[in-house]
């Protein structure tokens, strides 16, 4: 069946793009700070799902809250392409990720607001029907996941602090 | 020497991409929901409705409530004859603007049907011209445009065998369907 795209359809954009750049930060050691805050934010935009329908906000304004938590989240790629190319100056990781990720999300991304603007029915392969309650148990348990790894995360972190490795670069300058 | 892989480095991975398989699955299925919402339903007046005719006493017609059910429960024949209820029930296109299509169709039909010769229901308009003709026997299909405004009636023409008997009956169930709701909202 074909249908005009819902702003939804942004939103969800949005979620699996801070999902990716948490997996990517990582890769890419970055501060576990910034993958929890991105892996969160995804978190986010799924609340504002929730928040949308439960209170029956009208479809332009949707539309204009999902567009922005998508333009956030396409900013950060650009952000973190340019970070990984002045931290590490390595030109092969800046133009594969350039290549394979930003100007593929940026794309899709523009495709999918055009679509969605012009009201183009677009055909999308029909889900079974997911109870609700399975969806919040869902949820509810991926954030567990995530604060508990938060927290062994923060306590391995204090407890590297503490016992701080040996470099042997530092004992060549003794 | 060989680098001690970073293990906690792979648990937050497997963790997120953990994570990431609930969320996408989960933001999925909540798109898909909404994607099946309809909501409000409202209620509308019907704006098609049936009312009693001058022969409503005769065919003992029963309109149901709000008017868009109509049932007649004395509507009889005599054998080798033609009996005719000229007004059993109106019908009314409440609309001030919109005209609607109606299709009047055979919906069941039982009891002792062989017994029955004729049985004709005819629509005519305020002009006392026929807008259409269902023959229940031959089970066809009448279609006819109500227009604003109008109160048309229905008639009712039977005709039993000449060999029926006074402890033959049938019941038939009539179906009609209105389009045009929305031409002009």
């Amino acid at each position: 069946m074909s249908a005009p795209l819902l702003p939804e359809f942004i939103g969800i954009l949005g979620i699996d793009i801070f999902l990716l750049l948490s997996i990517v930060t990582c890769l890419f050691d970055l501060p576990a700070l910034i993958q929890y805050v991105y892996h969160i934010s995804a978190f986010v935009g799924l609340g504002q799902f929730w928040i949308t329908n439960v209170f029956g906000i009208n479809e332009e304004t949707r539309f204009l809250v999902y567009a922005a938590y998508l333009g956030i989240g396409l900013a950060n790629v650009i952000f973190i392409n340019a970070y990984i190319q002045a931290r590490d100056e390595r030109i092969v990781w800046t133009t594969s990720f350039l290549c394979g990720i930003t100007i593929p999300l940026l794309l899709f991304s523009f495709i999918s607001t055009s679509l969605y603007l012009n009201k183009i029915p677009i055909s999308l392969p029909s889900m079974p029907l997911i109870p609700i309650e399975v969806i919040l148990a869902t949820v509810f348990v991926s954030a567990i996941t995530i604060v508990g790894s938060l927290i062994a995360s923060s306590i391995s972190s204090k407890r590297n602090n503490r016992f701080p490795p040996m470099r042997k670069d530092k004992e060549v300058r003794k | 020497m060989k680098p001690r892989p970073n293990y906690s480095k792979i648990i937050r991975l497997t963790i997120f991409m953990f994570s990431t398989l609930l969320v996408t699955v989960a933001s999925a299925a909540v798109y898909n929901y909404i994607y099946l919402q309809a909501s409000p339903l409202s209620l509308k007046t019907a704006k098609v409705v049936f009312a009693d005719g001058t022969d409503a006493a005769q065919a003992g017609t029963n309109i149901g409530t709000n008017g868009t059910y109509v049932q007649f429960t004395s509507i009889s024949g005599w054998p080798n004859a033609t009996r005719i209820y000229e007004n059993a029930t109106v019908i009314m296109n409440t609309d001030p603007a919109v005209d609607f299509t109606c299709q009047l169709s055979r919906d069941s039909w039982n009891g002792n049907t062989g017994s029955i010769d004729e049985l004709f229901v005819r629509i005519y308009d305020a002009s006392a011209t026929t807008q259409g003709t269902l023959d229940v026997k031959a089970g066809n299909t009448t279609s006819f445009t109500i227009t604003h405004g109008e109160v048309w009636r229905i008639e009712w023409r039977i005709k039993w065998n000449a060999n029926a008997l006074s402890t033959d009956t049938a019941t038939v169930t009539l179906a009609l369907r209105i389009t045009g709701e929305g031409t002009s909202e």
